[in-house]
């Protein structure tokens, strides 16, 4: 007796290949489609655990050097390196908005982040307090926030 | 002769058979998604780790701030005084809860605890004399370290 596969002819071999690959190429750009979102949302997710912990570490050192200096000029200048930002108030609160990089680097040009920090003075006299707050750049959605405190008794003021 | 004789019985067709191409999707296929699914768990164990450390860093700088608080609040009311055996401040340092007291030949020591989470505490002493305050000790300890509890274990008695 006669095998049914031995008797395809060598066009009908042909044909079955193509349909298979057909179906293969199917299942596979589905699956594809799949796997390449996983990969995405992975990236996504640990892009933002690393922007997060960027933001964590910045608002630590900003946190340290206030409780050192109680001053918000300070904080800036220790923390960035420059004195040309433009901080708003009076002299028992003051307030900065500073336009970031993902890598939280000062860049008025790329903003690709907000850091608002804002200072105000408590009562008993030398105490203050100052509020970090990140947004995004483009919806300016909150992203992280805390909030510090520095206790210096000879000073009066915010500065 | 003919051709079929020159292939012979045993021999395959040239080319890829039927089923190779299934074969090979189902593995590649099967690659990918534990890949995916490695890469995916470890961005997801990262994240959460972030978001973590990130909760810790805002906790503990909102118990510091508080502790600042308590130190403003003694501060204010132990310089009012000069001698710290003073039944009125003595008083005032007892409404102040939390706080404890020890009255030293020069100056007065106080120690007290703000809490960061369930946890883990933030643990104060500072001893106010006539030139101010000085901080000794301010650190992070566990929420359970407090007096040491024996074991309920047989001792041999």
């Amino acid at each position: 007796m006669r095998s049914p596969m031995k008797s395809v002819s060598a066009g009908g071999k042909l044909n079955l290949f193509f349909m298979e690959m057909i179906i293969v190429l199917f299942f596979f750009s589905i699956a594809s489609a799949v796997i390449l979102n996983a990969f995405a949302a992975s990236d996504r997710l640990s892009r933002e655990s690393g922007r997060l912990e960027r933001m964590s570490f910045c608002a630590q050192s900003a946190a340290e050097i206030f409780s050192q200096t109680g001053s918000l000029s300070e904080t800036l200048e220790k923390l960035f390196g420059s004195n040309s930002y433009d901080i708003r108030g009076d002299e028992y609160d003051l307030q900065v908005r500073l336009p970031l990089t993902e890598e939280c680097a000062y860049s008025p040009e790329n903003a690709e982040l907000y850091m608002i920090m804002a200072v105000e003075s408590e009562e008993p006299e030398g105490l203050f307090k100052m509020y970090i707050v990140f947004t995004d750049g483009s919806d300016g959605e909150a992203l992280y926030d805390i909030m510090a405190g520095a206790y210096l008794p000879g000073k009066g003021t915010v500065s | 002769m003919d051709v079929k004789e020159k292939v012979g019985k045993n021999s395959r067709p040239a080319g890829i058979g039927t089923g190779y191409l299934s074969l090979m999707m189902i593995f590649v296929t099967l690659c990918l998604t534990a890949l995916a699914a490695l890469s995916f768990s470890a961005a997801e164990n990262g994240r959460r780790f972030s978001v973590r450390s990130a909760d810790y860093t805002a906790e503990y700088y909102a118990a510091d701030l508080e502790a600042k608080r308590t130190l403003a609040e003694l501060d204010k009311v132990v310089s009012g005084y000069s001698d710290y055996m003073d039944f009125m401040l003595l008083a005032e340092l007892d409404e102040l809860s939390g706080t404890e007291y020890v009255t030293l030949p020069d100056g007065l020591e106080v120690s007290w605890k703000t809490s960061i989470n369930d946890r883990q505490n933030i643990s104060c002493k500072v001893k106010f004399s006539a030139d101010g305050f000085e901080i000794l000790d301010w650190r992070t300890v566990s929420a359970g370290e407090t007096e040491e509890a024996p074991l309920g274990v047989w001792l041999g008695e």
